[in-house]
């Protein structure tokens, strides 16, 4: 997507502190320490992007939480993805945003729990439990056949002298 | 730890001292006998469990942000996501996108966020790894962007540079730095004549046997010193160890 800024920045590698294959990582410049792994592929939601990519990003997110962790002092990292535009995602490519935390440091991502009756709960889990029998089977990487490359022999032929290779061939048992 | 806050001082000192005594495997086993979330992995409490594999399970939170907030966690126990393998964390995170595509598809919301805690200050609970899976609504209000504070640009090229470096580390990437040096000595050593040639690796042989031990004594002080300056990964498990 040429409009899509992450995909830009895959390119222009702004800010860029992890690359591979599949993915990309950047700091981002809205708040100290937060980081923003992508994947390279333009995929708008979770739902879009395939399995293995997905488990690919977490691996990467769990290794860049340690270095946060580790590198600038904090204390704890929280790992948000917003999916979908009413859950706050503003730009539609899927992201992974990991913001290191410390303690007391006037962050406030906490929810006020809501009271829900017996049958409302009831009600959600019978809703979701349809909808995650089919939960089982994830689609693995494929790799692509490896191309062997074939050898071809250059056979060196001298003037007026047949090749032995070749009188080999010819020779009749 | 409830059970903690009935004993009385005595008994709570007593099992603080047990406590700091323990082996980290009796400590993990001891930390899942109080763990909540791991009874209700081996079915020992009632939950209402909306998904369960021999991996991992899903139930509904008590205290949910919106209804049919999910929690996800792996049966086994982890205090913090760092702790636990990659194969698993791949797996956990492949279901959670199966939940969150399931979320939309049974409850008809538009979005959904995928949140998780590392961490006491990063608002976590539980000694017990999960991921909140969460159903939004238009105009729910829940406070789950972060706020901003914008970086200066000085600023950031400093922190790309330390981070880059760690995550280097972390993943076994080779600098690009030293590639350059090569580069560099390649063609002084071109230029000079063969037979002089020989004569300055030894030179360089010897002039680069002797600052090499010193570097790496150095550089093993320095990580020793920035151990002390930053707080590990074990110090944030011992934070939520005395909880």
């Amino acid at each position: 997507m040429p409009d899509c800024q992450f995909c830009k920045q895959t390119k222009n590698k702004e800010n860029m502190i992890y690359e591979d294959d599949k993915a990309a990582a950047f700091l981002d410049s809205s708040f100290p320490g937060k980081v923003t792994i992508i994947p390279k592929e333009h995929y708008p939601i979770i739902e879009n992007v395939p399995d293995f990519v997905v488990g690919h990003l977490f691996t990467i997110a769990n290794k860049l939480s340690k270095a946060l962790f580790e590198c600038i002092n904090s204390t704890g990292t929280n790992i948000i993805i917003d999916n979908g535009i009413t859950a706050g995602q503003t730009i539609p490519h899927f992201c992974i945003n990991i913001i290191p935390r410390r303690e007391n440091d006037n962050i406030n991502l906490q929810w006020q729990p809501k009271q829900l009756s017996d049958d409302e709960m009831e009600s959600a889990e019978l809703q979701l439990k349809e909808e995650t029998k089919n939960i089982g089977q994830f689609n693995k990487e494929k790799k692509e056949p490896v191309e062997l490359k074939k050898k071809t022999e250059k056979i060196e032929q001298k003037d007026g002298e047949e090749n032995y290779m070749i009188k080999q061939l010819k020779r009749i048992p | 730890m409830e059970a903690n806050n009935q004993m009385t001082p005595e008994q709570a000192q007593a099992m603080q001292e047990k406590v700091k005594n323990m082996s980290p495997k009796e400590l993990k086993e001891f930390q899942k006998q109080q763990c909540i979330f791991c009874h209700i992995a081996e079915g020992k409490m009632q939950a209402k469990k909306v998904y369960e594999d021999d991996k991992v399970i899903a139930v509904l939170d008590i205290n949910p942000a919106n209804a049919g907030h999910i929690l996800l966690l792996p049966k086994e126990h982890y205090a913090i996501m760092p702790l636990m393998p990659d194969d698993l964390i791949s797996y956990i995170s492949m279901v959670a996108k199966a939940l969150s595509n399931a979320m939309l598809k049974a409850l008809k919301v538009e979005g959904t966020n995928i949140f998780i805690a590392n961490g006491m200050s990063a608002g976590q609970k539980a000694q017990h790894f999960m991921m909140h899976i969460i159903p939004r609504n238009k105009n729910d209000n829940l406070p789950l962007t972060v706020p901003k504070m914008a970086v200066s640009k000085p600023d950031m090229e400093k922190l790309r540079e330390i981070v880059t470096k760690k995550v280097n580390e972390i993943f076994g990437i080779k600098e690009e730095k030293p590639k350059k040096k090569e580069q560099e000595k390649k063609p002084k050593k071109a230029t000079k004549p063969k037979v002089v040639d020989a004569e300055f690796k030894e030179i360089e042989k010897k002039d680069s046997k002797k600052p090499k031990k010193p570097s790496k004594k150095s550089t093993a002080k320095k990580s020793k010193k920035k151990e002390e300056e930053e707080a590990s990964l074990d110090d944030i498990t011992n934070v939520l160890n005395n909880l």
